[in-house]
């Protein structure tokens, strides 16, 4: 028994974790045998290593840095260093329209721009703008829809008549009115999309709460004489986890595609590398036949690239996160 | 004998509001426990009774206030000579009712009844006060696999109440724990486990262990075993019989199964429809049963010989629902004995032996016993 007590504070540390790791191991091995999860594991992991390597795999160009006339003039008064933000300057801006080159390997876009250089440091744009919408819309439906559920009454149709507003307007539509209203910029975009989500998971989480808050378990914290934020963090919360958690995968992707469609009709600002943008400043060009060089050509890698990397991105989070349903799933698990 | 309450309920009801319709109107309630006296004495395991539905399990959380009664209350540890004084005043009460009404419920002995209240019943405790209480009170609940957090580690069940009423952290706790887990015969090897690893009888040995971390007084059984097999169902009554002698425990013992409760109590109370009908200690009530419907519960318990022929009472038809109790006595729509007066007057629960009540308007209840 000895073995059980003593060993001080990190030998029982170590072993709480022991358990907890062999719980995540059971999980990632019933996650394997899903084969479309793994392609979904494989497909983020690809745009997520972009994302990281963008400044090994598309270093700004210092010489190719050349004044936009479509970038206002405070962006070029500072600009911002690639890395400190999902917002970047766009490069190669010499108004030629070119095919893949070696320096310009996916070609250029109508005013001379990298495609390459757009689509890989849009990896990180999109990460960044997934990461922050859901993250922060996931964490005010959270804490919102616990408190709502476990407390109800009034606190309870309060919020939800707050969310009856925000869900009767088309989220697409809101963000718009949202972005229209403030500047044109991405920054507003990610504000708009947040104001836009967040119901959602309030909803979703109240929900799961309801019916969490009367098991048999949760009665039991009550008797022990827990008090209310012990049940609702360590008894209601973790157990009402799961559909969250495959709402949020599926919803990473959603929220990228959303954005690029607010970039598409020109709620972006110009100058930045964001897929939607870039597929938006290519789509004037599908039907055109440009000569370079002697060649006509159709100028398809301008929306194609930009294009193939959305529906990486949208593709892995789905697929993913339609894994993740099948492994959460109360019903097929214990 | 009489006067050393442990914990004792008066006149406890429990409605529950039954909404329907879009607007979620409130339409009718359920009276789910309509008017309940139970008294637990220090040390003795009291035996509730009655078929699923009948308000054994509401009765167990309004004991413990886990949901908060409609009326009635719930005293802990009232001294002999106030429960005496409360009955005297209930008394007068019922006698003076036009005196205490006309006073609008604020005569003297409302007044002294209220203080009363405000000293020794649960309902007058804060929240706070009430978390606090609940050191000395605890629950076994029925569905063991149900009752255990899934996320939590055994050792973390097993400790949470200790670490709730700040009693041990660290190190300390998990010595407590292992105790614990010792205790009810698991060893300190599970503590790092998930529930879903256990057994149900496994399962419920934790549920009891956590129960029992805090050191309670009073443990309220609720149908422990009836989701366990028969043989893990004896292990666990015994153990339970063993932790009530060496920790002093005071038991109320909820089971629709007879023979168990008959096996742990020392007095039985008979449910019907949210009400107590019938009460008695365990060998009068299981030799000489008085009510029609315990007789019908009693004479429904399965005897393993075939030879021995019973007189039987099968219990006819089914519990009437208890949004819509039938008038007069409850009973009267099962019961052969009926008699016009019982489809009017309800029969109120009254002493017919020394420590037998019942509630039946025959005099001694269906008196051909074995018929």
């Amino acid at each position: 028994m000895a073995s059980a007590t003593g060993g001080g504070r990190w030998e029982r540390v170590r072993k709480g974790m022991r358990p907890r790791i062999r719980e995540v191991r059971r999980s990632m091995f019933l996650l394997r045998r899903s084969p479309l999860a793994i392609v979904g594991m494989v497909l983020i992991l690809f745009v997520v290593i972009i994302a990281v390597l963008a400044p090994v795999l598309a270093p700004p160009l210092p010489e190719r840095l050349q004044p936009d006339p479509s970038i206002n003039r405070m962006d070029l008064q500072s600009p911002k260093p690639p890395g400190s933000n999902y917002t970047f300057q766009y490069l190669g801006t010499d108004g030629q329209l070119r095919s893949a080159t070696i320096s310009y390997p996916f070609g250029t876009g109508e005013s001379g721009e990298d495609i390459y250089y757009g689509v890989i440091w849009g990896a990180r744009t999109s990460l960044m703008i997934a990461i922050t919408i859901v993250g922060i819309a996931a964490l005010i439906g959270l804490i919102l829809g616990s408190i709502a559920g476990y407390y109800g009454g009034v606190i309870d149709e309060a919020l939800m008549r707050v969310t009856d507003v925000f869900l009767s307007i088309p989220s697409i539509i809101l963000a718009l009115a949202i972005v229209a209203v403030l500047t044109r910029s991405l920054d507003n975009i990610v504000l708009a999309m947040i104001v836009a989500w967040w119901p959602a998971y309030a909803r979703l989480v109240r929900g799961q709460v309801l019916s969490i808050k009367e098991s048999a378990y949760v009665e039991s914290a009550r008797a022990i004489g827990a008090r209310g934020w012990r049940i609702i963090f360590r008894h209601i919360m973790p157990n009402s986890i799961s559909p969250m958690l495959v709402a949020v995968t599926m919803d990473m992707g959603m929220v990228v595609l959303a954005a690029a469609g607010l970039s598409f009709i020109g709620f972006s600002q110009p100058g930045v590398c964001e897929w939607g943008r870039m597929i938006s400043a290519g789509s004037e060009l599908i039907f055109s036949q440009v000569l370079y060089e002697g060649q006509v050509y159709n100028p398809y890698w301008a929306w194609v690239f930009p294009g193939a990397f959305i529906f990486t991105f949208v593709m892995g989070f789905n697929l993913l996160g339609d894994g993740l349903r099948d492994l959460l799933d109360p019903r097929t698990r214990r | 004998m009489d006067d050393s309450a442990l914990i004792e309920a008066r006149g406890l009801r429990k409605h529950f509001p039954m909404r329907e319709g879009l607007l979620r109107r409130q339409t009718s309630w359920v009276r789910a426990v309509d008017g309940v006296d139970l008294c637990i004495r220090r040390g003795e395991t009291v035996g509730l009774v009655g078929e699923s539905g009948c308000g054994k399990t509401t009765v167990a959380r309004c004991l413990l206030h886990l949901i908060r009664p409609t009326a009635g209350h719930v005293y802990y540890r009232m001294p002999g000579e106030v429960r005496r004084r409360m009955k005297e005043l209930e008394h007068d009460l019922e006698g003076h009712e036009e005196a205490e009404k006309a006073s609008g419920g604020h005569g003297p002995v409302a007044a002294e009844m209220a203080s009363i209240s405000e000293r020794y019943s649960l309902e007058a405790m804060s929240a706070r006060q009430l978390r606090v209480q609940r050191r000395n009170m605890q629950m076994v609940f029925q569905d063991p696999y149900a009752s255990l957090n899934p996320r939590m580690l055994v050792k973390d069940l097993v400790g949470e109440p200790l670490l709730v009423h700040g009693m041990a952290r660290g190190e300390d706790l998990d010595a407590r724990v292992v105790e614990l887990m010792e205790m009810v015969g698991l060893s300190a090897d599970h503590m790092y486990r998930y529930p879903h690893e256990f057994s149900g009888g496994q399962r419920q040995r934790i549920g009891i262990a956590r129960a029992l971390s805090l050191r309670p007084e009073l443990v309220v059984l609720d149908e422990p075993t009836s989701a366990l097999d028969v043989s893990v169902q004896a292990q666990i009554l015994n153990m339970l019989n063993e932790l009530q002698s060496e920790l002093h425990l005071t038991y109320l013992f909820i089971s629709h199964d007879l023979s168990t409760v008959r096996y742990m109590s020392d007095r039985v109370h008979v449910m019907y429809l949210g009400k107590i009908v019938e009460s008695a200690t365990a060998a009068q009530l299981f030799e000489a049963p008085l009510h029609p419907y315990t007789r019908g519960l009693i004479s429904s318990i399965p005897v393993p010989d075939p030879s021995r022929r019973r007189g039987k009472v099968p219990l006819a038809g089914e519990m009437p629902s208890p949004s819509d109790p039938p008038r007069g006595c409850r009973f009267h729509t099962r019961c052969k004995h009926r008699m016009p007066r019982c489809e009017i007057e309800e029969p109120p629960l009254i002493e017919v032996a020394r420590d037998h009540f019942l509630a039946c308007h025959l005099p001694n209840g269906t008196d051909d016993h074995g018929a």
